[in-house]
């Protein structure tokens, strides 16, 4: 795929070429050029935690030259610009612009920066401790292993991106343009990772330096056809999307050899999935996708209508594991204003995700002694009277599901300067795995929202205002979420359907005695916004801004809510008459923001 | 803040204060895990007590830029700029009372040079 847009940027750039070879020979008489530049130096000096005062910037503390810069240039009907600046290697962004007599225009931008990560010192997990027994840390004892504790962690954030057109100079009753796109967006620097030291060890904490080397590289190559009379225009796109995701290395953590915490024992051997080995982690996995979208719109002027739809077909795969998600978008769009000062928008749109399902084969090694020596657990010795289960199990995606949205916008001109507007919209998701809908059904969506813009002259003062008020409620019904993901209550020995071979409770007990419905998903939400400026003089305005939000689920008691009130004041006072010279304006601005989440707190239990 | 005393001169200064509090407020599980068989039960018995205390967050900020730019010629002029930033974590939970985590910090940047128009 790279090597075909490959061939496809050479024809492009190969046409470049030919449009400008067509200038060989012309005197550059009419060459305009003009442009600034800004060299200079600067130097940071900083005390105290350096990676939270300047969380984004390089910080380095010599004298520095940077430099910014804009040119122009014009000749015939060649156009060229650039700006920028370079502030440091990992602070700096440029853009440059050429048309080509309009038969071949490019942009290309390329920017980075730096982020500063923090470096937890792990002090801080200091829990209940017991003695210790037969040298080993008898849990709830927490301690940690800090594997780089000097190294200072940051990640350069880079990407360039180039979009190159190219218009066919022929006067066709059809206007095409070919284009192509190229994006990569690149992260690379050192960030810490943390791991436990063992299936058992989670009382050790281990941190390792992760190299950070990540890329998503984007090719979209594309065609555009274009048809427009006096009393209409049309509109048909096709492009091709290949996307590569490159998650880089991952750090090598050692995993310890899982013990009884009182015997000191290694009894866990015919249980545990790995131990006694140095393995990868915190990798983010390689990933490709393709897309095909198709998208076309007509506009027919004496009926003030327009219809605008497409469909998108992609495909991703995680390289690691083989596994896929094909998603299928299919959309269509209707706008009409033929009624005097009201327009009308329908929408409708149809979205289906299938994430291919997973099979789990559970590691299951044989027991080395007691009484079910040269067993698995699963088919165990005949002579113990347990009935075991099987531990492999299929995951299906919680991702997969279909989806229907269809919608009405209106927007009413009810006089000079005020308008009304007003939208519902209807959703319906159904989820191929219909447990994470708290009760089996279809998750339901109805959004209604009014609005009011308005420019006037506010009464006393008399003065332009402008406002801005908008109302939405939302009511779901069914939202996502586990629907046995907690216990509450006083726990009683559980109905044991499935025997086990030791005494005590064993977790996956604990986890069939869940009975309580978790979810941070709403079944209502209400928005308020509201924003108003007025011009108070010629020289001052003033802008009140509010924004009130709640999401409440009664279901399993979860709210959350949130005030944003703001004010801002402008004043360019008139200093000529105090004696002072030139001008002076003043902007002063508060913020303020609440928020309140009232949730299900979720004590896990881990217990081997 | 702008203010042009003259055509050729230019000042300008912002302030921005920024004052953050968050915590999680104090709560207690139902009850203790009971079931006879768990024999270590008296473990998941905890005290959460402390984690308003532990996850309470108080963070000021300020930011202030000065700058300022002379027009020495139609198209040469010299610019300076100045930057103060303060960082303050008032409830720092990392660390020990031997070692605390330093979460607080000052930076002052400082940039001098010229713009040239052709």
């Amino acid at each position: 795929m790279v090597k075909k847009t490959l061939k496809v940027f050479t024809v492009l750039n190969a046409l470049s070429l030919l449009v400008l070879n067509s200038y060989a020979g012309e005197n550059l008489e009419q060459l305009k050029f003009n442009g600034e530049v800004s060299p200079g130096v600067h130097s940071v000096g900083f005390s105290g935690k350096k990676i939270k005062v300047g969380e984004y910037d390089v910080m380095k503390t010599e004298v520095r030259p940077d430099l910014k810069y804009l040119f122009n240039a014009t000749w015939k009907d060649i156009r060229f610009n650039a700006f920028g600046n370079y502030f440091e290697n990992n602070d700096q962004a440029h853009n440059l612009g050429l048309d080509l007599g309009r038969i071949i225009t490019s942009d290309f931008i390329f920017y980075r920066f730096w982020h500063w990560l923090d470096h937890d010192p792990l002090t801080n997990l200091a829990g209940a401790s017991t003695r210790e027994k037969g040298g080993h840390a008898n849990p709830p004892y927490v301690t940690f292993t800090d594997n780089d504790p000097l190294r200072k962690y940051g990640i350069a954030y880079s990407e360039v991106e180039s979009k190159t057109t190219f218009r066919l100079p022929v006067d066709l009753p059809v206007a095409l343009k070919a284009f192509f796109d190229y994006r990569k967006e690149m992260r690379d620097g050192k960030m810490q990772a943390l791991t436990m030291g063992g299936k058992c060890s989670a009382c050790h904490v281990v941190g390792h330096t992760k190299k950070v080397n990540e890329s998503t590289e984007d090719f979209k190559v594309g065609l555009i056809a274009s048809h427009a009379t006096p009393h209409a225009s049309f509109n048909l796109s096709y492009d091709y999307l290949y996307r590569r995701y490159d998650g880089g290395g991952a750090p090598l953590a050692y995993y310890d050899r899982p013990l009884h915490p009182e015997s000191g024992l290694p009894v866990f051997d015919d249980r545990i999935q790995y131990q006694n080995q140095r393995l990868p982690f915190a990798k983010f996995p390689d990933s490709s996708k393709w897309a095909h979208t198709i998208k076309g719109s007509a506009y027919l002027s004496n009926y003030r209508t327009g219809v605008y739809g497409g469909a998108t077909i992609s495909h991703l795969k995680n390289k690691e594991t083989d596994l896929t998600s094909n998603q299928k978008i299919y959309f269509l769009n209707l706008s009409n204003s033929l009624i005097p000062r009201l327009s009308v928008n329908l929408h409708v749109r149809w979205l289906d995700i299938a994430n291919a399902a997973y099979y789990v084969d559970v590691k299951e090694p044989k027991s080395i002694a007691g009484p079910n020596n040269g067993y698995t657990w699963y088919q165990h010795n005949p002579s113990l009277p347990y009935k075991s289960f099987n531990p492999d199990f299929k995951r299906i995606s919680a991702m997969s599901r279909e989806e229907w949205e269809a919608g009405v916008n209106l927007s009413y001109l009810l006089t000079k300067g005020v308008s009304l507007r007003g939208s519902y919209t209807w959703k319906q998701i159904d989820r191929d795995n219909d447990y994470y809908t708290l009760t089996g059904d279809k998750e339901q969506r109805h959004t209604v929202k009014l609005g009011l813009n308005a420019r006037y002259m506010t009464p006393l003062i008399n003065r332009p205002t402008t406002t801005r008020i908008s109302y939405k409620y939302e009511t779901i019904s069914h939202p996502f979420g586990n629907p046995k993901g907690a216990f509450v209550g006083i726990a009683t020995p559980p109905t044991v359907v499935f025997g086990t071979p030791w005494t005590g409770t064993q977790y996956w007990q604990l986890q069939d005695m869940r009975n309580v419905a978790l979810t941070n998903r709403p079944k209502r939400v209400n928005d308020i916004r509201f924003d108003n400026t007025i011009m108070l003089s010629d020289r001052s305005s003033l802008t009140l801004f509010y924004k009130y939000t709640k999401e409440k689920n009664d279901y399993v008691g979860w709210e959350n809510w949130k005030h944003e009130p703001s004010i801002t004041l402008w004043y360019a006072p008139n200093i000529a008459s105090l004696g002072l010279p030139g001008t002076l304006d003043i902007t002063l601005s508060y913020m303020y923001r609440r928020s309140k989440t009232h949730t299900l707190f979720n004590l896990p239990l881990y217990d081997g | 803040m702008n203010y042009l005393p003259m055509e050729k001169l230019n000042f300008n200064l912002s302030f921005v204060y920024t004052d953050s509090r968050g915590h999680i407020m104090n709560f207690q599980l139902d009850g203790p895990v009971t079931a006879n068989e768990l024999k270590y039960s008296n473990y998941y018995n905890y005290d959460f007590s402390m984690v308003p205390s532990y996850s309470d967050l108080d963070i000021r900020t300020y930011d202030l830029i000065f700058s300022t730019s002379y027009k020495i010629r139609n198209n040469l002029s010299l610019g300076i700029q100045y930057n103060y930033r303060y960082y303050e974590d008032k409830k720092p939970y990392l660390g020990t009372p031997e070692n605390p985590y330093k979460n607080s910090g000052q930076a002052h940047i400082g940039w001098i040079g010229i713009n040239y128009k052709f």
